[in-house]
């Protein structure tokens, strides 16, 4: 609808600038000189949109005047700008390569944020820290033009943050910590701080992929949020935090099911990343083929599964079938893991046992493990998600 | 008596006063759940306990394990693992890649409205890599039912949007080429009928055409200028009269003009390929 009433606007305001209207429609055939004037006199319009707030129109514009002149780098990196406030991640894509691949001397430094981080949005996580880390190498080494649009005081901590938390994406917390260079102290408070980045920068990701209605994009980089949250509460992250574990250990539960709740609202459903499908059947691998020894010890490989299937269900919580086979293993070994679980510290084997299953039925109720999960949960006297 | 009701008020406030049960009410489940101390505290079980009140026997005395005791921890492990193993997915049951897929690349302008291509850019440049005709049924079913998902609203009521309807496209042409999907299509529940197929297939030839028609476009336009420069040069040179400049002018200005036509008419069939898909989903 906001689409539409963007489109009657720019056609009404189409008939009053001094142009000779909308480039779509229009057959007539103009010289550079007439594109020039056109392109320069909509992007300018963009500016006064901008300048009022108003971002999808100054996008639309920017994209006219873009389309007047494509290969004018200084329009071209207007419409990167444009099209990052408007959260037209696709676009801030296409801008920048096109200023990389033909222009690379008018790439600045703002510009390389903007593409990597909706390079980021969109969950191209690799490609975002290639472009994170070109930018840092510019901002390091950059002279004459390069200095100029490379501004290093400003940038520098920025830009810095933003690839630990790629680095993040694309291994675990230790990857994160060693992509930080000399920022933070060292220790225990540099797991504090890069742990805060994490949180707060994979978050900002989420809310601009919500916030355009994209939800594939969404429910991808939410996942690993999870991931954080239950890591930082299960694992070492924030020990010392036990206030803030609390809230967030209330907040990780909450999210899991937010998270089941858009998988199962996709007219397509996403199939799970592939990592965490080799982790999977890994873990199941050595439950099939290999000796529990009887206890679990560090060294058991039946504890190393376990440790699997806990982070499978971090990474990917709207995938049902790892929620069933760790309520499984839990159960049917009498487990209580070291460590915690959501708010349960330390957690009981009954409570991981029907909370997984919960997680099961409620991601796929049609699954092919689902009708054993109802039986076990039905024995619990649980309620059966629909 | 006074001092018992104050007794029974103080234990009243102190249940207040406990922390909140958990999310899940679990108590039916205590008889089931088979909870025991952690390990550190348990008595260990192959102890003997000396009811003597000497200091000395109070202290719990080793033993070697029996034999007997040996087997059954044995038999007790192995059917342990036996269930688990019974009632757990298998490794084989897991269908999923393993292998990273990078979608086409196709991220850029163009892919979503007001731009030329809207939300169904990517298909359209797979459909010209592509033609139609060879496209097989299953991934032709493939490619339509995710598609036709990224038409029409879901069961909550909510339109896709244009992200997510890029997506989607994405994905099916991916699927159009038989490639591996990073969505889940279940094409058997309702295959495409052969009138489906052949307006489907139509749909994908007109608009690799009418993507032909745009880039031929882009190709007028990018000449027009220079054809204008070769034609004053020339005039300037004395080769060509003013009047023939004029009519090799008018020559280059119509056939930009025909392209653009043309043209106009391509973006406007790419434009309706959303229309079309959910009049193909009505067409039995």
């Amino acid at each position: 609808m906001k689409c539409v009433y963007a489109h009657v606007l720019m056609t009404v305001f189409s008939m009053f600038i001094p142009v000779p209207g909308n480039c779509q429609s229009t057959t007539e055939v103009y010289t550079w000189d007439q594109n020039h004037s056109r392109g320069w006199a909509w992007s300018d319009k963009s500016d006064e949109f901008a300048k009022k707030g108003d971002s999808e129109q100054a996008w639309e514009a920017e994209a006219l005047a873009v389309q007047f002149l494509p290969d004018d780098p200084r329009l071209l990196r207007d419409f990167c700008h444009r099209s990052f406030d408007a959260g037209r991640y696709r676009d801030v894509v296409w801008s920048a390569r096109q200023i990389k691949d033909n222009s690379d001397w008018m790439m600045s430094a703002p510009a390389m944020v903007e593409w990597s981080l909706s390079l980021g949005v969109l969950g191209d996580y690799e490609q975002a820290s290639q472009v994170i880390r070109e930018a840092i190498r510019r901002m390091n080494g950059g002279t004459g033009t390069e200095a100029d649009l490379f501004p290093a005081a400003e940038w520098s901590t920025y830009m810095h943050e933003w690839d630990i938390t790629f680095a993040y994406f694309m291994g675990d917390f230790d990857d994160a910590l060693a992509a930080d260079s000399n920022i933070f102290p060292s220790g225990k408070a540099k797991k504090f701080a890069v742990y805060g980045i994490l949180l707060q920068h994979i978050q900002e990701i989420g809310r601009m992929a919500e916030k355009h209605n994209m939800r594939y994009a969404a429910l991808k980089s939410q996942s690993y949020l999870n991931k954080l949250i239950r890591e930082g509460i299960e694992d070492y992250y924030l020990y010392g935090y036990d206030a803030d574990l609390k809230v967030a250990g209330a907040s990780s539960r909450e999210l899991t099911w937010k998270l089941i709740g858009w998988y199962r609202s996709m007219p397509i459903k996403p199939v799970p990343p592939p990592e965490a499908v080799a982790e999977y059947k890994k873990a199941l691998y050595i439950i099939q083929n290999q000796s529990s020894s009887g206890d679990f010890s560090h060294e058991s490989p039946w504890f190393e599964a376990e440790k699997m299937l806990f982070d499978v269900t971090r990474r990917v919580p709207w995938w049902a079938e790892p929620h069933y086979s760790l309520a499984i293993l839990v159960k049917n070994t009498n487990r209580r893991p070291s460590n915690d679980y959501y708010d349960q510290s330390p957690a009981d084997t009954w409570y991981i046992t029907a909370q997984e299953l919960l997680f099961c039925v409620g991601a796929n109720p049609a699954g092919p493990d689902s009708a054993a999960a109802k039986k076990l949960l039905k024995m619990m006297k649980q309620p059966i998600p629909q | 008596m006074k001092t018992i009701n104050t007794i029974l008020v103080l234990l009243f406030l102190l249940s207040l006063s406990q922390p909140a049960r958990a999310q899940i009410d679990f108590s039916p489940l205590d008889p089931w759940r088979g909870w025991r101390p952690p390990a550190e505290h348990r008595q260990p079980v192959n102890t003997q306990h000396n009811n003597s009140n000497t200091s000395e026997s109070s202290t719990p005395v080793f033993r070697p394990f029996t034999e007997k005791e040996l087997k059954r921890d044995r038999q007790d492990k192995l059917k342990m693992e036996a269930s688990v193993r019974h009632d757990m997915d298998k490794p084989e049951s897991v269908t999923w890649s393993e292998v990273t897929i990078v979608a086409g690349g196709s991220s850029g302008f163009g892919n979503i409205p007001p731009s030329e291509l809207g939300a169904f850019a990517a298909l359209a440049r797979a459909t010209r890599r592509t033609p139609a005709s060879a496209i097989p049924t299953t991934d032709l079913n493939r490619a339509f039912a995710i598609l036709s998902a990224a038409t029409k609203a879901d069961a909550y009521g909510n339109t896709v949007s244009d992200e997510d309807a890029a997506v989607l496209a994405e994905q099916a042409a991916i699927a159009a080429q038989g490639g591996a999907l990073q969505v889940v299509v279940d094409e058997q529940t309702r295959p495409l009928s052969a009138t489906q197929k052949q307006l489907f297939r139509g749909l994908l030839e007109d608009t690799a055409k009418n993507l032909q028609t745009m880039t031929n476009e882009q190709q007028a336009k990018a000449n027009v200028d220079q054809k204008r420069r070769e034609i004053a040069k020339a005039l300037e040179a004395g080769n060509i009269t003013p009047a023939k400049a004029e009519t090799q002018k008018r020559a280059v200005s119509d056939d930009l003009s025909k392209a653009q036509k043309k043209s106009a008419g391509a973006k406007e069939g790419i434009k309706s390929v959303p229309k079309t898909i959910i009049y193909i989903l009505k067409t039995e």
